[in-house]
């Protein structure tokens, strides 16, 4: 077997990913002027922000002084982890058992993965094609090395024209000792404060100093200069740990003294399966395949008496982990021979409790909607299944904006529900709103028509309102008890195609309805019949 | 390891409790009956089994609306949107069904969540498997009636019963609808705000009257702003 410095690993690194990530979650354009803070610090910044002289340790003001319309945000190491969340899981997809270094960098090993795709390069391949376009990434620099530190910084030596750097094995330690010290200060273990050091030393090169012997570095640096020396030396001194389900996971229950009869132990595991479970639960995860360990008392060595894998075609329950445990005991012959002091209950195979019972019963809500959703839409067509936002606007009908299932709400820039809109309407909103204009009459004391004028004034106070079609009894003119109105919306008078003159009046009628009503301004080339001027805009039912 | 000793006994008890029970069944079918009539009267009071209604018509449900009933809002939408707000508040799921032109705006103010609620405007002939279909995702379904052939009617209704979904309609059914588990009528008793050329609506009173299967009448008043 290979010791473990010398086993070949990916290192998949996106660069600036809290950029990126900052990008995403406030829907930046990536040309924008943008500089990530931390402690009135800049601690990354945009190419756009860079081409304007701001740099990496550059104090708030001195950033606003040299680029004015710069963006600045705080640095969120769990805005970075969060976003990063689908790249981790899209690098699982083609390559299991990864290892997040840190946000924006996960090593892989590549052995299992190249075999399968024919080559290391292949294997990279694939994993960038799967990896390029979750969570808006573009730019994802991969190297392949002997070591996952050697495989980083060949990820970092790439370009973004040639995203792919594979060294052969046996070669990236040449590779290191012709890389400059500085790549030192960046990395675990090390420091800004070594490597300084080291320069005054009369070093440069990563060669330079791992041609120091190992004792006087220990000697003198300590065990920060060891690790940076056994990283210049390209031996591994984080070693890729293939992700596994969290151990914080596993319960255990202790009995003391030991119990020797099944039926006891089982009992005494009934709080630990319901606390397993309900952790699970919590974290929305469900389990289908668990490891049951056993520990009895004549094991000083640590090691369980009985370890055994449990698989169930769903997820277990409680009370099955109960009976798993149960079984175990009882399937090494008539119970333990000695007494049992410790049961321990691991997780193994983990799954989203969402996504794994898959369809009939224990889906998750969101999901189901979804699918529901869909479903009708296929029944009724596209836009037969609608959800709606409020946006800005000045028409009732304008500020609902629908749209079919499954389309991306508009942003709130897009909706602009927070712009003022003059002329919008206040106070309560009616309770039915009509898309098409229904034709009404309003009529003043003498059964005439009353009209806006130019300068907005009625010709007469509203007397009577002529429902027409809106009226199901059909009874008539009724009287008009409060009015208040009328209020002007002028519409994208810069247009003359779009333009609108409308003016809005609202009423309540003898059988106590109120209604929304506008009058149509038309031009005196466009002036119908005197019936055609008031339509219902909306209507408080 | 089925040994005896303490221990065991409470092993069974914990685990068979039910095959004990089996034993003995006639006293607990004649408890749990009660306890089943018990739930389908008008329920304890101060105890909210169901979707809650908005505060002036809780002396009418004391135990909220219940899921899977339907009920029949009429008279007025802005009294259907303010059940379907109060019933979703706790973030529930919701779908309107038949009712283009609704008024999505005041529903907002009343509190329901848009981003939550299913609008299917024109469901045509598909009524029927529409509100079916929407009642296995959602809770609360605000619809406006269609006339349905009885058996279908009915064959809906136990499909909402075992989903537990309740409808909300916005006009009396036929009357061949099996069940309506009460009936509130709001007509307008008052509008504030709007004078004579002055003003503009700021609140309105609706006047409520709960009619429920029993047969008993409550009235109530209903302040919307």
């Amino acid at each position: 077997m290979k010791p473990p410095e010398s086993r070949r690993s990916l290192a998949l690194w996106c660069p600036d990913w809290s950029l990126l990530a900052a990008r995403t979650e406030h829907g930046l354009d990536p040309d924008v002027a943008l500089a990530l803070m931390e402690k009135g610090r800049v601690v990354a910044r945009s190419a756009a922000a860079d081409a304007e002289g701001v740099t990496v340790g550059l104090r708030l003001r001195e950033a606003q002084a040299r680029c004015p319309g710069i963006t600045l945000l705080p640095h969120d190491p769990l805005r970075d982890a969060r976003t990063f969340e689908p790249v981790v899981r899209a690098v699982d997809e083609v390559v299991p058992g990864i290892d997040v270094r840190r946000p924006g960098l996960v090593a892989v090993h590549i052995g299992g993965a190249a075999r399968y795709y024919g080559s290391e390069e292949a294997a990279a391949r694939a994993l960038a094609d799967q990896v390029r376009g979750v969570s808006g990434l573009v730019d994802v620099r991969i190297g392949v090395a002997d070591g996952v530190h050697a495989a980083e910084l060949a990820a970092r030596a790439t370009t973004a024209a040639a995203p792919l750097r594979v060294l052969p094995p046996g070669t990236s330690r040449a590779f290191l000792a012709g890389l400059p010290l500085d790549v030192l200060a960046e990395l675990p273990g090390a420091g800004p404060e070594l490597v300084t050091l080291l320069k005054r030393l009369g070093l440069t090169t990563l060669g330079d100093f791992a041609a120091l012997p190992g004792a006087s570095v220990r000697a003198r640096f300590g065990v920060p200069g060891m690790q940076a020396h056994d990283l210049a030396r390209g031996r591994e001194v984080a070693p890729v740990r293939a992700a596994a389900a969290p151990p914080d996971l596993t319960r255990h229950v202790v009995f003391e003294p030991g119990l020797e009869r099944v039926d006891q132990v089982a009992f005494g595991c009934r709080t630990m399966a319901e606390e397993f479970v309900a952790t699970l639960t919590a974290r929305q995860l469900v389990c289908s395949q668990v490891q049951v360990s056993v520990f009895t008392d004549d094991d000083s060595s640590g090691r369980a008496h009985s370890d055994q894998v449990w698989t169930h075609p769903r997820h277990f329950t409680s009370a099955e982990v109960v009976d798993r445990i149960r079984w175990q005991l009882a399937g090494s012959g008539s119970g333990p021979e000695r007494a049992v002091v410790r049961v321990e209950v691991a997780p193994l195979a983990l799954d989203d409790a969402a996504a794994h019972a898959g369809g009939l019963w224990r889906d998750g809500p969101a999901d189901r909607v979804h699918h529901t959703a869909t479903r009708l839409q296929g029944r009724l067509g596209h836009d037969g299944v609608l959800t709606a936002t409020i946006g800005g606007g000045r028409l009732l009908a304008e500020r609902t904006r629908l749209r079919p299932w499954g389309e991306a709400a508009p942003s709130a820039s897009a909706r602009k529900a927070d712009q003022p809109w003059p002329g919008s309407l206040p106070g309560l909103a009616p309770s039915l709103v009509y898309d098409e204009p229904v034709p009404v009459r309003l009529l003043d004391a003498t059964r005439s028509v009353i009209r806006v004028g130019a300068r907005g004034e009625l010709s007469g106070d509203p007397v009577w309102l002529e429902p027409g079609a809106l009226d199901p009894t059909d009874s008539g003119p009724r009287r008009v008890v409060a009015w208040a109105g009328p209020w002007p919306i002028r519409q994208r008078w810069w247009d003359p195609s779009e333009t609108r003159r409308v003016d809005r009046v609202q009423l309540v009628d003898d059988h106590d309805q109120a209604w929304l009503l506008l009058y149509e301004q038309l031009s005196p080339a466009q002036a119908g019949p005197d019936d055609q001027v008031w339509s219902v805009e909306g209507r408080y039912d | 390891m089925w040994g005896n000793g303490p221990i065991d006994m409470f092993e069974h008890l914990f685990e068979h409790g039910g095959v004990t029970a089996a034993l003995d069944l006639a006293p607990d079918l004649a408890m749990l009956r009660a306890r089943i009539q018990r739930l389908e009267s008008a329920g304890s009071p101060g105890e909210v089994a169901g979707f809650s209604v908005p505060e002036p018509l809780r002396s009418a449900f004391p135990s909220g609306l219940r899921a899977g009933a339907t009920y029949a809002a009429t008279g007025s939408l802005t009294l259907a949107l303010a059940l379907l707000a109060e019933a979703c508040s706790q973030g529930a799921w919701s779908a309107v069904v038949g009712l283009p032109g609704l008024g999505l705006e005041v529903a907002t103010r009343m509190g329901l969540d848009l981003e939550r609620t299913l609008l299917v405007p024109t469901p045509g002939e598909q009524w029927a498997t529409g509100v079916a279909a929407l009642a296995e995702i959602v809770p609360v379904v605000l619809a406006r009636p269609v006339r349905l052939a009885p058996s279908e009617a009915s064959r809906l209704t136990a499909r909402l019963r075992e989903r537990g979904c309740t409808l909300l309609l916005t006009e009396p059914p036929a009357p061949t609808w099996p069940g309506v588990q009460a009936t509130l009528h709001a007509s307008p008793a008052g509008w504030r705000g709007l004078g004579a050329g002055h003003g503009c609506l700021l609140q309105r009173r609706l006047a409520v009257e709960v009619q429920q299967r029993t047969g008993r009448r409550t009235r109530h008043h209903l302040e919307v702003s």
